[in-house]
This record gives C-alpha cells, structure tokens and sequence, in this order.
C-alpha cells in the first residue's frame, strides 16, 4: 500500500465515522422541519443579495467583512491523519509515515483552499453589489486570506503540539487570530492597490507556510500527542452534537490532583455517611467543568430571557428554568450513584435515598432561586423581589417532591 | 456464603450466554473460577451481581451477606481522589471513619500508594489502578469477595502481598470467588475449582475431584486437568 492510498483510506474512514454520527443526530424529521427549508431559505436570500443590496450592510462597515470571512476561512484542521496502531504497524516504514504526513498535509491545504473559496463564495453578493467591491480587489482579497488561513490553522497546529494547558494556549491563538485579521484589514482596504505590496506580502506568507511545513516534516517525538490530536478531530462532530456528555475527553496531560479541594479536603465535618456522600457528590459536580458548565448555561440563558422578553413569557422561562435544572441534577445524581465503582459494593438502601434527596437541591434549588430573584427584580415594583423568590421556594419543593426519583430500588432491579 | 444456580443468562432476550451453572462457595473457602476466553466467566460474574436483565435461576448470598467486587478493569471516578474513592465506598455501606480510616491507611501503605493517596487514580499506571480496587474491596471486609482476574497488571510483590491478604481474610471467614487465567497459581491457592467452557459448567471440584473426572494421574497439574476436559469436550 502507498501513502496515498493510506491517506485515502484515512479520509474515507474519518468521513463514515461523521457521517455515522450525523446520521445518529440528525433523522428525517430534522430534515424536513429545519434543515431542508433552511436551506431553501439560505439560497433565495443569497439570490437576493445578487439583485438587491439587503437593508442592514448599509449599517455594517465593509472593514467588518474580514471577520466573517477570516471565521470560514479558519474552519478546517490541519490534520496528518495519525492513528494510535500507527506506532505498532506503520512507525517502522519511515518512507510511509512519512508519505502519510506529507499527503496529510497536502489534503488539510486542500481543504482550506476549498473552505476559503466557498466563504468568498457567499460573501460575493455582498462585496460586489454591496459595497462595491472590484474584482481585482476581491481576488487579491481572497488570496491573501487563503495564504492567511493555511499560516494561521498551520501554526495552530503547533500551539495544540506545544502548549499543553487549554488556558494558555488562548494567549498564543488570540494573537495569531488577531495579527491574521489586522493583515486581511491593510489588504482589503489599500494593500491590494499596490502591486509591490501584494507581490511581497504574499510571497512572505508564501516562504512562511513553506518554513513551518518543513518544520513540521522534520519533527520527531511528537507522535502521542499527535494521535490525541487526532482523536480529538476524528470526534468533532460526536462532541459538537453530544457536548461533553458520552464523549471521552482527548487530553494531551492527565491532571494528577484535583483542582479544587485538594488533599480531599473535607467539605462539611459532620461525619454521617449522607454527610460524607454529599460532600463527595459536590466535589466530583463541581471539579467536572462540563457538567458545571450546564448548569451555568442555564443561569445565563434563563436570566437573559427572563431580563428581554415579556412579562408572562418571564414566568414560562422560570418554568421551564426549574424544569431543566432538577432534571439537570437528577440526571448527575445517577451518574453518580450508579457509577461503575460504586457497583462495586452494596449501597445501604435508605442512605441512597435520604442522599438523593439532598443531592438533587444541592446546585438546582440556589440556581432556580437565583432565576426567581432575576426574575422578581425585573418586575415592576418591589413585591416581584419578595413574592417570587417565596413563590419560587414553595413550587421548587412541589416539583421536587414530584420529580424526585427515589424509585432506586426498581432501577437497579432490586 | 453464596448460592448460585443460573438457569440461563444472556445480554439480550432469548441469546442466552451462558446456561445451567451452578455452585457454591462456602465461608472461608477460595472457589476458582475458570475458563478459557470467551467461556462465560464474566458473564456469571455479572449475574451474580444482579447486572444482567436476562436471566432465569437463583443466586443466593445468605443471612444478608456483604460483598465487594474487583472487576478485571479498574474502574474509577475522573475527578475524585484516591481517598475519595475509598471515602465514598465507606460512607457508601455506612462505615463510620473509625471503622474504616485506619484500616484504609494500613492498606494503602501496605499497596505502597502512600505517596499518592490525593491523586486522581485515572492518572495512575495499570498495576495502581489494580491495587486501587483491591484496597477498596479489603477495606471494605466484606464477607464476600467476587474478584475478576486480579493478577493483571500486578507485579510479583503485589501478588504476593495481594495472596497474603487473600489468606487473612479467608482465616476471618470470606468466601471468595476468584476468576483467573493464572493456573499455577490458582492451583496453589484455590480449595476448588468450577471450569467453565463454551458457557457450560464443564467441571467442578477440588484439585484431586478435578483430576479424576479428566482420568489423569494423582501428581497431574490443574493445567493438565483443564486443558484435558476441554481436549474431551471438543
């Protein structure tokens, strides 16, 4: 087999892992009810923005098409298509490990190339009859932010290789995002009027992509980080379609401690078992960011709802709020509770219960509190302040009550 | 201790894996359980432990006994620590701290883990996930031990170590139920044998019990016994 035909049966396998994933999120009824009409949709506006310019870019600066533009422009990976069983079967063929990556390569430009064409492609309508765009001036445009796309998701590439901490590695990627779209300002607004400009700037661009491709040609010892990489980009649409639940995350560094509570300190010092239970509970909640990130998803959403939209419209919010987050916790509870370590021994049975039920108040019932003060505070007068969040403790309790499992027992066939 | 006659049992409705198993093990007795891959080890373990749906028979662990499980992969929390884990598997069965600190830190140092007690186990090497799970299920001392292939991962003092824990806890009156592939030693230390094959108990018994129903001769080696009775079955 040669390292293309490798490439080629990489891509197809990568190709039918996604759209088996797709296929699992997206049925007929999304097609039919969002995808197909929206589609429709999408293509007589775009008819449109040929024959008339659209009301609101009269408000929109043309300086700020770049950024549109840079975004699809940059939604491709640089990918060598690298795959754990590599280092037992392929590692000891330099000539095809080799030949992969640079195929890899090649492919990852193609795609960008392919990627940055279909941006210029949608925004044409609106450069050209918009806001008067030349053609030469759209070209020289789309050239550079092609040569600006393969530098800038070239050296991300690098920075996903060398900057292990997720915190970090935003310093490096902002910079980079921001020197490529101040460069697709200059040039889109008077760099593409002269000829020396555009000549040297994409010739730099040019010698740069040519520099870190080679760089990354001669690269050795970077194999496990690669394929965690890889891994990562394999399930991108698992991960963009399940958030962060099912999915195992692809990190480069396992944590070793905690970043909370450290040396399992104790949150509360009573020592009953339900104490202790709970305790554990929220250090395990509040150390997984996804799971946290859920709930503050909520908070966020249902405040902004709750602050914009209409009065009675403010109340269904704070509804469906506390519906969402005793669900929420319910869902974390059992995640918990019916872990694969703790089937490893028997639960008392009423601690298990008496557990749950302050495990499922634990973040839902401050949360939803937190939503029925918002909410009481963007009432007019002072009562909302004090009826809704006295309102909201009663009604929290009766969903409670009502939602509760407490049907543990019969879930695990007892 | 343990009771065990499984009908059937299966992961799915009328595909049953393994059928008509049955034995028991008794208190202080180490039963090994055996079989080659695919044999219907693992499933008999998880019906036992009430993880399948489908199954028809009894098991039967009685007077309220208590058991733990140490599954053949480690299993753990990503964000709780070393500690935790055991925290929570003592609160879990309602041990109050006295009850079970002491004997958590005299295990952890016994499994040399001392330097690593608030740690998140997921970033710990195969052989400290293992003993992990054996310090959970000794900690816990429970009166019955299902253990799944605890050798893996182990090195030769763990095993030993993990052996020596073995006898005490037989001395103290566990039953223990241990699923292995390591034969020489599971002859070494077993009281009897069940073996296991294409999801049918081919044989039971001690050693010598063993080497009379494959007809070998009286110093033949469980190894001999088993590979024998799976020659016949075929």
């Amino acid at each position: 087999m040669t390292s293309f035909q490798l490439l080629q049966q990489r891509v197809s396998d990568d190709r039918r892992y996604k759209i088996r994933d797709l296929k699992a999120a997206l049925d007929w009824t999304v097609w039919l009810y969002i995808l197909i009409p929206a589609l429709v949709i999408g293509v007589a506006y775009y008819r449109s923005w040929w024959l008339v310019v659209p009301d609101w870019l009269a408000v929109i600066p043309e300086q700020a098409a770049v950024f549109p533009l840079f975004l699809i422009a940059t939604t491709w990976s640089f990918r060598i298509y690298t795959e754990e069983a590599d280092q037992v079967y392929l590692l000891q063929s330099a000539v095809l490990s080799k030949g992969l990556k640079k195929w890899g390569m090649a492919h990852s430009l193609l795609k960008g190339m392919l990627v940055t064409f279909f941006g210029i492609g949608v925004a044409l309508p609106l450069l050209i009859t918009g806001w008067g765009w030349s053609v030469e001036r759209v070209a020289v445009t789309g050239l550079f932010l092609l040569l600006i796309s393969w530098n800038a998701k070239t050296c991300r590439y690098f920075i996903d290789l060398f900057v292990p901490s997720i915190w970090v590695k935003w310093i490096p990627v902002g910079c980079v995002n921001l020197l490529s779209i101040v460069i697709l300002v200059v040039v889109s607004q008077v760099g593409w009027k002269f000829e020396w400009a555009v000549v040297s700037g994409s010739g730099s661009l040019l010698l740069l992509l040519f520099v870190q491709l080679r760089a990354r040609v001669k690269m050795r010892g970077t194999f496990f980080h690669e394929a965690v990489i890889e891994r990562g980009h394999k399930q991108s649409i698992t991960k963009f379609l399940m958030g962060n639940v099912g999915v195992a995350p692809a990190t480069l560094f396992v944590r070793k401690q905690p970043f909370l509570f450290r040396g399992s300190k104790r949150i509360r010092k009573k020592r009953f078992p339900q104490t202790r239970m709970i305790d554990l509970y929220t250090k395990w909640l509040l150390r997984s960011v996804g799971k946290m990130h859920y709930y503050l998803q909520v908070i966020g959403w249902g405040t902004a709802a709750i602050l914009l939209l209409p009065l009675v419209v403010k109340v269904v919010v704070l509804l469906f709020a506390l519906y969402a987050l005793i669900g929420l916790s319910r869902a974390d509870w059992r995640e918990f509770s019916e872990g694969s370590y703790s089937q490893l021994f028997q639960w008392e049975t009423s601690l298990h219960e008496e557990a749950e039920k302050q495990a499922l108040k634990l973040v839902s019932m401050p949360s939803f509190l937190l939503l029925c003060f918002v909410t009481g505070f963007s009432f007019p007068g002072w009562m909302g302040l004090l009826l809704f969040p006295l309102g909201g403790w009663f009604v929290f309790k009766m969903a409670h009550r009502g939602m509760q499992t407490g049907k543990w027992q019969d879930s695990k066939g007892i | 201790m343990l009771k065990v006659a499984i009908e059937e049992a299966g992961y799915e409705k009328r595909e049953s894996k393994i059928r008509e198993i049955a034995f028991e093990v008794k208190s202080g007795e180490l039963l090994g359980l055996l079989g080659s891959n695919g044999a219907g080890k693992s499933t008999t373990i998880k019906t036992i432990l009430g993880l399948l749906k489908e199954w028809k028979g009894n098991v039967t662990f009685e007077n309220e006994t208590r058991y733990a499980y140490v599954p053949e992969q480690p299993v753990f929390y990503d964000s709780l620590t070393l500690w935790e884990h055991l925290e929570l598997a003592a609160a879990a069965t309602s041990l109050a701290d006295e009850s079970w600190q002491e004997r958590a830190q005299d295990l952890i140092r016994y499994f040399q883990l001392e330097n690593v007690v608030h740690h998140l186990p997921s970033s710990f090497s195969k052989g400290m996930r293992q003993k992990v799970m054996l310090i959970t299920a000794f900690m816990l001392q429970p009166d019955v031990y299902i253990i799944d292939e605890p050798f893996l991962g182990l090195d030769p003092r763990a095993t030993k170590d993990f052996l020596k824990l073995i006898e005490k806890e037989r001395a103290r009156g566990a039953a223990i139920l241990m699923c292995t592939h390591v034969l020489d030693t599971a002859e070494r230390v077993c009281d009897r044998f069940v073996l296991l094959s294409n999801g049918t108990l081919l044989a039971k018994g001690s050693l010598q019990e063993m080497r009379e129903q494959s007809g070998l001769e009286i110093d033949s080696s469980l190894l001999d016994c088993v590979d024998t009775l799976m020659e016949q079955r075929i």
